[in-house]
């Protein structure tokens, strides 16, 4: 057996889900994965918190979208479910897959605020849901419609990932022992560290200045093949809270990235880098602190200041992408929503101008997007009387780049006036909105040598 | 041999490397030859198979052709050009997914625009001037573009603009390629990509139909052209639209064909020279997931297992001697092969391969022992060293056993096992041992001749 197995097994069990992971009972993380990267890390505090409360056994599922509980967004639901028990030498395996329902732009000053929050909740044991939980779920005022039915099927696929190892359990062979588990946990960090070591080490210094005013400090180390990032002096939040995982998982992130250790996400490889956050600083939010704002806005501005260090240490000429993004919702009379994300880096992948055209009244005017200076522009036209809402990104000062590097234009987003002249708004708000209005966002992603 | 003409029909098989041919007289088989196109190509080796057979004259001739992969990998492209409505030029591109590290389909300079719009309702909102047209026909000259690509916002809701745009570059000698109508998908990506890649695809597809009718010129009726399946199964032969289909042409033929013989549900595991595939015929999959992007094409749910037969061996990332993620094709092919630098999986077992038509004559000596001394090198420089070559042999192939069988536990849906392909006599005995809980059944017909057994 190859000591990548357990990499490989997981990958290929897990290569339905966007985000993701298989853990020891003992809440090591043995393979995690997230389209919004950041969320991978948060897999381990969830399973620990669960399951030192909660008793479940194999194929038995909970639920919870609590973002102090290592989850992410609350339109972003975790299932976790054992899928083995502790048995001898073999400490056992819990699944988590977590999945997206009706995600909305839900900003408020309290996490309560924001949607319906469920801490750890069990939903399925002894081969029944649990209707009575469901139902008060779908309840309550902030549930989402069509919540129950959604959560109905996602306990169905759970169900068929249990049978799915049940038989591969039972036919594999595969060692899932604690001691196999250890060995690949520290070959993923020796692979990590190694990565590190090929490039410089050293230490630099980042800040960010967010639109809310927080102000984000980072002094960074890379020493060994291990790196500590230091959030000391980072601010206290005004608008802005990023739970204390999230913080992790976007430094992390940031780490993979830079030093190419995208496949390999568990305990092992998260093991070598540790983040130090001051207690009060907006990176240590605490519940019941909002976190919708500070998942998007803090998330990037974390990524954006360890990319910006990692540059430094390693004296790199690559190009670099800004992180930020703008999130738009436009909401019409008759209770559509049409909720869209932007960004200069990230691509577009599953939207489609013409599906959105035909179920809004609203129509593209441009989409354009400049390669080279990774500019892009997005215009629309709304055809009926809407409420926006936005969240956007560095809208009024870009990161402080570091010497020879320019950082790009700030993020705007314009409506244009009846005057025929396009006027700015802030970086977050709403605004009602009358039929024929034209809105426009320009997003700037090149940080120019 | 004195066949009655109407009677004998061919079938191909052709994958990136090798074509299988079967030739058939109500339903027995005439004659059966594979042959490797990097030594021979389609009309040589067309001609060189009928000679054997001893036969003049046939009634049909039907394809499933994996070609166009090799197409996508390496000669995509080509002079063709994309219009879209005006500000929606990089659209198509912002929608590529980054992660995959592909080009995108058009390339910039031949993307062009045109004021036009077209509401979600369907009605036209701005018309497609004539001087419009009329300036757009002098870039694509400047261009030297042949094939032309149109991809206007919801025209298949109203192609008023399309179709008279298309008209114009017609009348212009272009080779002018629109979405197909496609109600059930909205999604105006996913169409564009399918569009500009049968557009792509088109002059190669072409070449290789027209060398293989060469072949088969005198031998076929006149006026007879080889067909090919497409992704439902269908046969096409000029249809450009079908083209990226036939990609999924064969598995729909074979699901089509052991439909009609087994009863019940039931899973295919083809393991074929080139490729290791799951089949699950009572499935339909909406899309491809293309480099490129999500691509509608509705086929049969198929599924490559992780391990391939060309699957390089090398030092990953643990150090640790293992299959990586490479495919590496039979150009220059495994190094029992010869040509081959690089060890695979399929050279692990190359002793039982000696007795395969097209893979056994082309079997090296001097190739054979040079994979031995590479992979012993590469076991001396690994970080866990297995002390003898035998063991280090037997070490890798349980490697490769271990991981088909956890992809063929997690991906098949039946407990019913339908075998096929070259390699599967090798490999069966050994998934039935390690899998008894799954019925197994190897089909004695082979890629090529299920293809016959279609009722056409």
């Amino acid at each position: 057996m190859l000591s990548s197995w357990i990499f490989e097994f997981s990958d290929l069990f897990l290569k339905n889900e966007r985000s993701a992971a298989l853990l020891s009972r003992d809440g090591e993380i043995l393979h995690a994965k997230s389209d919004l990267g950041f969320e991978a890390t948060g897999f381990k505090n969830i399973a620990e918190s669960c399951l030192n409360y909660i008793t479940l056994k194999p194929g038995e599922i909970l639920v919870t979208n609590d973002s102090y509980s290592g989850g992410s967004f609350l339109h972003r639901y975790t299932f976790l479910m054992p899928l083995s028990n502790a048995v001898g030498t073999q400490p056992g395996i819990l699944l988590c897959v977590r999945r997206e329902f009706a995600a909305g732009l839900n900003i408020s000053g309290k996490l309560d605020g924001e949607g319906l929050r469920i801490p750890p909740t069990p939903v399925f044991q002894n081969g029944q849901l649990i209707m009575p939980i469901i139902e008060a779920m779908s309840m309550h005022p902030l549930c989402p419609q069509g919540f129950q039915a959604w959560l109905q099927s996602t306990v169905g696929d759970m169900a068929a990932y249990f049978k799915k190892w049940s038989h591969a359990e039972k036919h594999c062979k595969l060692p899932l022992t604690a001691s196999e588990f250890k060995k690949f946990l520290t070959f993923s960090r020796n692979y990590a560290t190694e990565k590190i070591l090929e490039k410089a080490q050293g230490e630099a210094r980042s800040e960010v200045v967010l639109d809310g005013g927080e102000v984000l400090k980072l002094h960074l180390e890379v020493n060994n093949g291990l790196i500590k990032a230091d959030f000391s002096g980072t601010t206290a939040g005004v608008k802005t809270f990023v739970p204390d995982l999230a913080a992790f998982g976007a430094c992390y992130e940031a780490v993979a990235q830079f030093y190419e250790l995208n496949c390999l996400r568990n305990s092992g490889t998260f093991s070598v880098m540790q983040v130090i956050k001051p207690l009060g600083c907006f990176l240590n939010a605490k519940y019941p602190a909002s976190t919708h704002q500070g998942l998007q806005t803090g998330v990037a501005a974390v990524r954006t200041a360890m990319v910006l260090a990692l540059r430094q240490i390693v004296r790199s000429t690559q190009p670099l992408l800004s992180e930020n993004m703008a999130v738009m919702e436009v909401s019409f009379a008759d209770g559509q929503r049409w909720l869209s994300s932007w960004s200069a880096k990230r691509c577009c992948e599953s939207v489609s101008l013409e599906k959105i055209e035909s179920e809004f009244p609203v129509q593209f005017v441009r989409v354009e997007k400049s390669a080279e200076k990774m500019h892009l522009q997005v215009e629309f036209k709304t055809l009926a009387a809407c409420q926006v809402r936005w969240l956007s990104d560095f809208t009024k000062q870009t990161p402080k780049a570091p010497k020879g590097l320019n950082a790009p234009e700030t993020t705007q987003l314009e409506v244009l006036a009846e005057n025929g002249e396009w006027t700015r708004l802030d970086s977050q708000g709403n605004t009602d909105l009358a039929p024929g209005t034209n809105l426009r966002l320009n997003l700037w992603g090149l940080y120019s040598q | 041999m004195a066949l009655a003409e109407t009677d004998v029909n061919l079938a191909l098989y052709i994958g990136e490397s090798f074509v299988e041919a079967r030739l058939c007289h109500n339903q027995e088989v005439v004659h059966f030859g594979r042959w490797y196109l990097g030594k021979e190509g389609f009309k040589a080796g067309l001609q060189r198979f009928f000679q054997e057979a001893k036969v003049q004259k046939i009634d049909k001739a039907y394809v499933a052709s994996r070609f166009v992969e090799k197409i996508l990998s390496y000669r995509l492209g080509g002079s063709v050009a994309t219009v879209t409505t005006k500000g929606f030029e990089s659209w198509a591109e912002f929608r590529q997914p980054q992660t995959l590290k592909v080009g995108p389909l058009s390339s910039t300079e031949l993307i062009f625009s045109v004021e036009e719009r077209c509401n979600a309702a369907g009605s036209i909102e701005k018309e497609l001037a004539d001087s419009e047209i009329s300036e757009l026909v002098k870039k694509l000259r400047q261009k030297q573009a042949k094939r032309v690509c149109i991809h206007f916002l919801n025209a298949g809701k109203n192609p008023h603009n399309q179709d008279k745009l298309k008209a114009a570059l017609v009348q212009e000698s272009f080779e002018v390629f629109a979405p197909a109508v496609d109600t059930v998908n909205c999604d105006e990506v996913s169409q564009w990509r399918k569009n500009i890649l049968n557009a792509s695809l088109s002059g190669t597809f072409e070449e290789v139909q027209d060398e293989l009718n060469e072949g088969l010129n005198g031998i076929l009726p006149d006026g007879e052209r080889a067909l090919f399946f497409g992704s439902d199964g269908e046969l096409f032969d000029k249809e450009n639209h079908q083209r990226l289909g036939s990609l999924w042409g064969a598995a729909a033929a074979w699901s089509r064909a052991l439909q009609k013989r087994i009863k019940g549900e039931f899973d295919i595991l083809y393991l074929g020279l080139e490729q290791f595939n799951l089949i699950t015929p009572l499935k339909e999959m909406q899309n491809w997931n293309s480099p490129w992007g999500m691509i509608r094409a509705p086929q049969i749910q198929n599924a490559l297992l992780s391990l391939q037969p060309t699957t390089s061996i090398e030092i990953g990332p643990w150090g640790e001697l293992t299959y990586s993620g490479n495919v590496l094709g039979y150009e220059p092919g495994p190094m029992f092969m010869g040509r081959g630098q690089v060890p695979t999986l399929i050279d692990l077992w190359e002793e039982k391969t000696a007795s395969l038509k097209g893979i056994g004559e082309r079997r090296s000596p001097q190739g054979v022992q040079k994979f031995k001394n590479q992979l012993l090198a590469l076991n001396n420089a690994s970080t866990q060293k297995v002390d003898s070559e035998e063991k280090l042999f037997s070490h890798l192939r349980e490697v490769a056993l271990h991981k088909l069988t956890v992809d063929i536990v997690l991906m098949t849906e039946n407990p019913k096992v339908v075998c096929l392909g070259a390699l599967a006599p090798l490999f069966l005995p050994e998934l039935k041992k390690r899998l008894p809980q799954l019925e197994f059944e190897l089909t004695p017909e082979t890629e090529t001749s299920l293809l016959l057994n279609q009722g056409h």
